[in-house]
């Protein structure tokens, strides 16, 4: 009696878990499945797979669309603004976990303050800003903005992580006379490894998916990201169905790929980020 | 703070943070609140014109639904994130390979752009060819098709619904990684007791989750009140500012209208609105954790 009982339950359960898995994750197969077909397959009914897989003129298409440059474009500057952060963070979260002094506080909170204030606030005098510096028709500058937002955020994990670190190992390196440089590249850095990787991986997504700032700040079409791309093809395309699902799909790669490799780290980070946040 | 001797020299290595930070963030949050109180178009010199901006603002109709709008986005974003988050997190406990796999399979949409899950959902929408209508013609209620995004009836929560669903996997794994604090043999000792796992639930998971589920309702409430790309992706705020939100609304003004000043001052009424509502939040679930 106990027994059956137990396996109803589970019956339930796992109807309630496929349920939701199905929610999830068929629009995207569905997605896929489009991109390889032609407009009239798609209006003649719902498939889960395509007629065949060798219809790949949508895919053609969107490679036309100058998708490559678009990628280059969302690569180099994510590239760039991680550099950026990594310069900016890891030696700020440095001084501010391992040294005593009365501003550390301070500062500290003047970050969280960036934490708190959502970006979309300064979205119009950033592009002002931009407009008087000069910045406006240039490809680079932005990285400046999103190092900005990702600055608070990622300082302050990375000095939880670093605060978790035994005190005694700074302190002894530096009586054996390292300097603070060197307590911080041969001592610090490799011990928060991890964390460092978790902060550089919340920054990737979120830069690698931005869209606002890349649509007011890189208006000219040589800089348009992916995210941005997408965007525009949506209103050029938007009766072609099964191009535009191809061009969702050869978006979305990278992220995925990433995904399968990164998952735990990605999934842990942004709990983490969001629960310390 | 740490232990090690402190220099003056050793701010250098603030300095880079800082310096970006002050520049691209602390000042542009200050000429916002600054021009907030400025009639500016962006072409001439910002003339001062003290409340009036605000006083507008808030005479404005369609500012006003838009607030609304974004209010019941946050009342509904914060109830279903975190109830549904809860509850599939709660069944997902456990070792079983199956439950990997659901895990990873709920966070996917989490790591994918705005973009390109709104060009998804454009299709999915669409009136003939589109995923929605054709699953209402399948279980037999094709009454209820329709133009999901140009229906001024539906279109806010058609829209809201996307941003919804796509941050689902996050607040289920916030949730997950919460009940993982929570001793098994709380829940042994609960069954043999004769508890139902309803019951458990009810009177363990739901309590000792409070901190966890208060972190998800937060998330989610200052979520809708700064997002403005699902909404401007999918509708533009339209069909006739059926969908506009107070994001929406301050780009339009800024950006179509050139009336910077006025965006300025929504941009400050959505940090206050959001501040407003995160604060109400903590403290109603800081007078439920008192008891």
């Amino acid at each position: 009696m106990k027994r059956k009982k137990i396996k109803i339950s589970a019956i339930i359960k796992y109807t309630l878990l496929g349920a939701y898995a199905f929610v999830t994750i068929f629009p995207m197969i569905w997605t896929f499945t489009n991109s390889f077909r032609t407009n009239d397959q798609i209006f003649s009914k719902v498939a889960v797979l395509p007629e065949s897989f060798s219809y790949v003129i949508n895919y053609e298409k969107i490679l036309k669309e100058n998708i490559l440059g678009a990628y280059w474009n969302s690569f180099s500057l994510t590239a760039v603004t991680m550099v950026l952060l990594l310069i900016c963070v890891v030696p700020a979260a440095y001084l501010l976990s391992q040294y005593r002094f009365k501003m550390a506080k301070w500062i500290q909170s003047l970050f969280i303050i960036g934490i708190i204030i959502p970006r979309l606030a300064i979205l119009i005098t950033s592009f002002q800003n931009f407009s008087a510096f000069g910045f406006l028709n240039h490809k680079y500058p932005i990285t400046l903005c999103y190092a900005a937002f990702e600055i608070p955020m990622a300082t302050f994990l990375l000095i939880g992580f670093m605060q978790s670190l035994p005190g005694e190992i700074s302190e002894s390196a530096i009586i054996d006379g390292c300097n603070s440089f060197q307590v911080l590249t041969e001592i610090i850095i490799p011990m928060s490894r991890n964390g460092i990787v978790t902060v550089m991986i919340l920054a990737f997504v979120s830069i690698w998916n931005e869209y606002a700032y890349a649509m007011v700040l890189l208006s000219n079409k040589k800089f348009h990201t992916l995210p941005k791309l997408l965007a525009s093809a949506k209103g050029e395309f938007f009766t072609d169905y099964g191009l535009q699902c191809a061009a969702v799909i050869i978006a979305v790669v990278p992220i995925i790929i990433v995904y399968i490799f990164l998952q735990r780290k990605i999934v842990d980070g942004m709990v983490a980020g969001a629960v310390k946040g | 703070m740490g232990n090690l001797k402190f220099k003056k020299v050793l701010l250098l290595y603030i300095l880079p943070a800082a310096l970006i930070y002050a520049v691209f963030f602390i000042y542009p949050f200050i000429q916002t609140l600054y021009y907030s109180f400025f009639q500016w178009d962006g072409i001439f010199a910002p003339i001062f014109n003290g409340l009036k901006n605000y006083t507008e603002l808030i005479k404005d109709r369609v500012f006003q639904e838009s607030i609304v709008r974004v209010v019941k986005w946050a009342f509904l974003a914060g109830i279903l994130q975190s109830s549904l988050g809860l509850a599939l997190a709660f069944l997902l406990r456990g070792k079983a390979r199956a439950n990997a796999f659901f895990r990873s399979a709920y966070f996917v949409p989490v790591v994918i752009s705005s973009a390109a899950i709104c060009v998804m959902f454009t299709v999915m929408y669409d009136k003939d060819i589109g995923l929605i209508n054709a699953f209402l013609d399948l279980i037999g209620l094709g009454g209820l098709k329709r133009v999901w995004l140009g229906d001024r009836s539906v279109a806010f929560y058609a829209t809201i619904a996307v941003p919804i669903w796509q941050a689902m996997g996050l607040f289920i794994m916030i949730m997950f990684s919460g009940l993982q604090s929570i001793p098994e043999e709380l829940y042994e000792a609960a069954q043999i007791d004769g508890a139902s796992s309803f019951d458990l639930f009810l009177r363990i998971t739901v309590p000792l989750m409070l901190p966890i589920i208060q972190i998800c309702v937060v998330l989610s409430v200052s979520n809708s009140f700064k997002n403005f790309d699902y909404i401007y992706m999918l509708t533009g705020g339209g069909p006739v500012n059926s969908t506009q939100v107070p994001a929406t609304f301050m780009y339009n003004r800024a950006f179509m209208g050139m009336q910077y000043g006025v965006g300025t001052a929504v941009a400050v009424i959505i940090c206050v609105l959001s501040g407003v509502f995160v604060t109400a939040v903590r403290s109603g679930f800081g007078c439920l954790m008192k008891d």
